[in-house]
């Protein structure tokens, strides 16, 4: 057997399920080859972590803790909107409210008979009492 | 007290019951939602969220599976939405930074350093990212089986698959976790 498929078996070698055949080599193959052998320990103690670390100690107020939640209120209701459909539903009902608006102003306008003008009325001062009438008028 | 008793008693608000379904039931649920969240405080309140869930819907149990196979079930979907929801903070977390021109924080396998002998808490480290960046299904079905040394068969039944689904599945994320592993060997990262 060679390194690379020693690689391909060896987290099955190391929870022992692989033939009696095949498991016979792989250790044949660990025992003159420093590489794999590394390799295969580094393994092992990662996996070994899960036994160590499950099963943590839960809290001894878990209860206490769930109970005061059992007593507060029921979870308030969700919506039945993903947050994304929320968005896009929103969105689409301010496109409505806006076309709405924009055909209901140029609806009324024809209605009306109103055009928009947009001229600017000008006041010219000048017109309405030139300068020299002013200055006459000056006592 | 009896699994149907409980049942019963829960569903009529028997809060006695409540309390005896937790002292028999938290140990498994907790270490079913840590085995795949990897964090104690998030695991217990994932774990209390599963029993309101049971007491708040009891009705909806009928029965027809063992009252273990529900709770793994609600656990399982608890953390894997609990998982789901950190990945799209950090998604957001993470382009915020980018934007803000900080650096991602976000660790991966070959940041670890080999100049420093390794702690146990960066083998742990690598442990949890080695299983979450495995398939969910993978991930689940692997959980289950060394978290909670679960049969193959105990598994389909949560998972609602067939038994070589399962064997399928955790064959693949053995191979993955093998290969990431060698990966990090290659690279010296512990």
């Amino acid at each position: 057997m060679n390194c690379k498929e020693i690689h391909t078996d060896l987290i099955f070698y190391l929870s022992r399920e692989l033939s009696a055949k095949k498991m016979e080599a792989i250790g044949r193959h660990l025992e003159t080859c420093d590489d794999c052998r590394r390799f295969a320990e580094m393994m092992e103690r990662q996996l070994q972590l899960i036994d160590q670390e499950k099963n943590p100690e839960v809290s001894p107020f878990f209860y206490t803790r769930l109970s005061a939640r059992l007593d507060e209120k029921s979870e308030p209701t969700r919506s039945l909107l993903p947050s994304w459909a929320q968005v896009a539903a929103f969105s689409f009902v301010l496109l409505v409210a806006i076309s709405s608006g924009i055909y209901i102003g140029k609806q009324t306008s024809e209605i009306y008979g109103q055009k928009p003008d947009n001229s600017l009325l000008l006041i010219d001062d000048f017109e309405v009492e030139p300068i020299e009438t002013f200055l006459l008028n000056q006592p | 007290m009896s699994e149907s008793e409980l049942i019963n008693g829960i569903q009529t608000g028997d809060k006695r019951a409540f309390r005896a379904l937790v002292d028999n039931y938290q140990r498994m649920v907790v270490n079913t939602c840590f085995g795949i969240v990897h964090n104690q405080p998030d695991a217990e309140d994932l774990a209390q969220d599963v029993f309101l869930e049971v007491f708040r819907n009891s009705a909806q149990f009928r029965g027809d599976a063992k009252l273990s196979t529900w709770l793994y079930r609600i656990a399982v979907n608890r953390s894997l939405n609990h998982i789901r929801n950190n990945s799209r903070k950090k998604f957001w977390q993470s382009l915020e930074e980018t934007f803000k021109g900080g650096r991602n924080a976000s660790k991966e396998i070959s940041d670890y350093r080999t100049d420093q002998a390794i702690t146990e808490e960066q083998r742990r480290e690598l442990l949890h990212q080695v299983i979450d960046k495995l398939p969910e299904k993978q991930r689940v079905a692997f959980t289950l089986n060394k978290y909670e040394d679960l049969s193959y068969q105990q598994i389909a039944e949560i998972m609602e698959l067939s038994l070589a689904s399962v064997e399928s599945l955790i064959h693949r994320a053995k191979k993955s976790l093998q290969d990431q592993l060698y990966e990090c060997y290659k690279k010296k990262c512990i």
